[in-house]
């Protein structure tokens, strides 16, 4: 007998709750600054991809461009290579290295240091191809480096960033592998 | 009573073609769909109270339900081209906010493995319900909020959103037993710190 009142007792109680309860603050700022930075990540990735696309793309013209052309290579000016980030201005401090940062800039200076010393034997198209897939990259670097500052708990984001190192590292060594052969 | 009982698409149901599933969807899902996001502010508005009070008794915690409530709509809004009308967009949403509560206490859990010893465990299914009672008598949703958790999930999801046991089972990766045990548990806590 207990048992049924207190059950009825409870049904009635359920009945009478309100499935909608307002929250205690307005939560859209909250959900606005999740989409915009979900967006921006959205971003981030995306131009994370383009710059590997074109960085595979930029070997593979360099790659053809090494064969079967013989002897008919156009001499050409050696020019400075595009492989590091934009300058910081002057008067702002540096911030401090990411994780993995160091290492990162110290291969990329070797290997855009080897590149360059045979930059000799790329024709302007070639050279121009490769100059243009390491602005790309280096965007996607700049970009991404500054979200990972803005979020540097976002593990989505450190891997793209990673992915991004790679990419360049990548483009340089090959470009420097198939200049090589020449 | 509103109820999203029986909502769960049936696996052997032949799919719909999306654009005759969209053409009943509410103008404003169409456009936030289409990227507008003063339109899903708008839907934002209309479902905040259904989302935060699901996520507020789910895990009896305030402060946390509020940050799930917000981390629904974003994930609602990622997700939004994958809704294609086949049931309100209420209930799609509802589907949403117990996915994003379900995930948040796994990981939760999960932190909690890491760092703590088997015997602490005891403590994440909640606090002992015979010495919280006496604080739990004030009403029903604080009552609620006292339930042990896996207790409180089940009783939230099927006395007060009508959910089946089956669709429980399913939803919290349980057997029907078990969600039937836990109901019932829930049900005699309850009664005895109400009466």
């Amino acid at each position: 007998m207990s048992g049924d009142r207190d059950d009825r007792s409870l049904r009635a109680q359920l009945d009478r709750l309100e499935r909608d309860v307002e929250p205690p603050r307005d939560l859209w700022p909250g959900v606005a600054r999740g989409i915009e930075a979900d967006e921006r990540r959205a971003r981030w990735v995306r131009g994370g991809v383009a710059a590997g696309v074109l960085a595979a793309a930029a070997v593979l013209v360099l790659m053809l461009g090494t064969r079967g052309r013989g002897d008919s290579r156009e001499p050409v000016a050696v020019e400075p290579a595009v492989s590091s980030p934009a300058p910081a201005p002057v008067a702002a401090a540096p911030p401090p290295p990411l994780p993995g940062e160091a290492d990162y800039e110290g291969a990329e200076r070797l290997l855009a240091g080897e590149l360059d010393a045979r930059r000799a034997g790329l024709t302007p198209g070639q050279s121009a191809v490769l100059d243009d897939a390491l602005r790309v990259v280096d965007e996607a670097i700049s970009s991404t480096r500054a979200a990972v500052r803005e979020r540097p708990d976002d593990p989505e984001l450190r891997a793209e960033l990673d992915r991004v190192w790679e990419d360049k590292l990548d483009l340089l060594r090959q470009a420097t592998e198939l200049t090589s052969e020449l | 009573m509103t109820t999203y009982a029986g909502t769960f698409p049936m696996a052997d149901s032949p799919p719909r073609p999306a654009e005759r599933a969209l053409q009943g969807v509410p103008a404003a899902v169409r456009a936030a769909r289409e990227g507008d996001r003063a339109a899903f502010e708008g839907l934002y508005r209309e479902h905040v109270g259904r989302v935060y009070g699901l996520c507020l008794r789910m895990t009896g915690n305030a402060h946390e339900a509020e940050a799930l409530a917000q981390e629904t709509f974003v994930r609602a809004w990622q997700r939004l081209g994958d809704f294609r009308g086949e049931s309100a967009f209420g209930t799609w949403l509802h589907h949403v906010a117990v996915s994003v509560v379900l995930t948040s206490r796994r990981a939760t859990l999960r932190r909690l493995r890491r760092v703590e010893t088997t015997d602490d465990l005891a403590r994440v299914d909640g606090p002992d319900p015979v010495r919280s009672a006496p604080d739990a008598r004030v009403d029903l949703e604080r009552a609620i909020a006292h339930l042990p958790e896996g207790a409180r999930l089940v009783f939230v999801l099927f006395d007060v959103e009508g959910y089946s046991h089956a669709e429980i089972a399913q939803t919290l990766g349980i057997a029907q037993n078990t969600s039937k045990a836990q109901l019932h548990r829930a049900r005699g806590l309850l009664q005895e710190w109400l009466r």
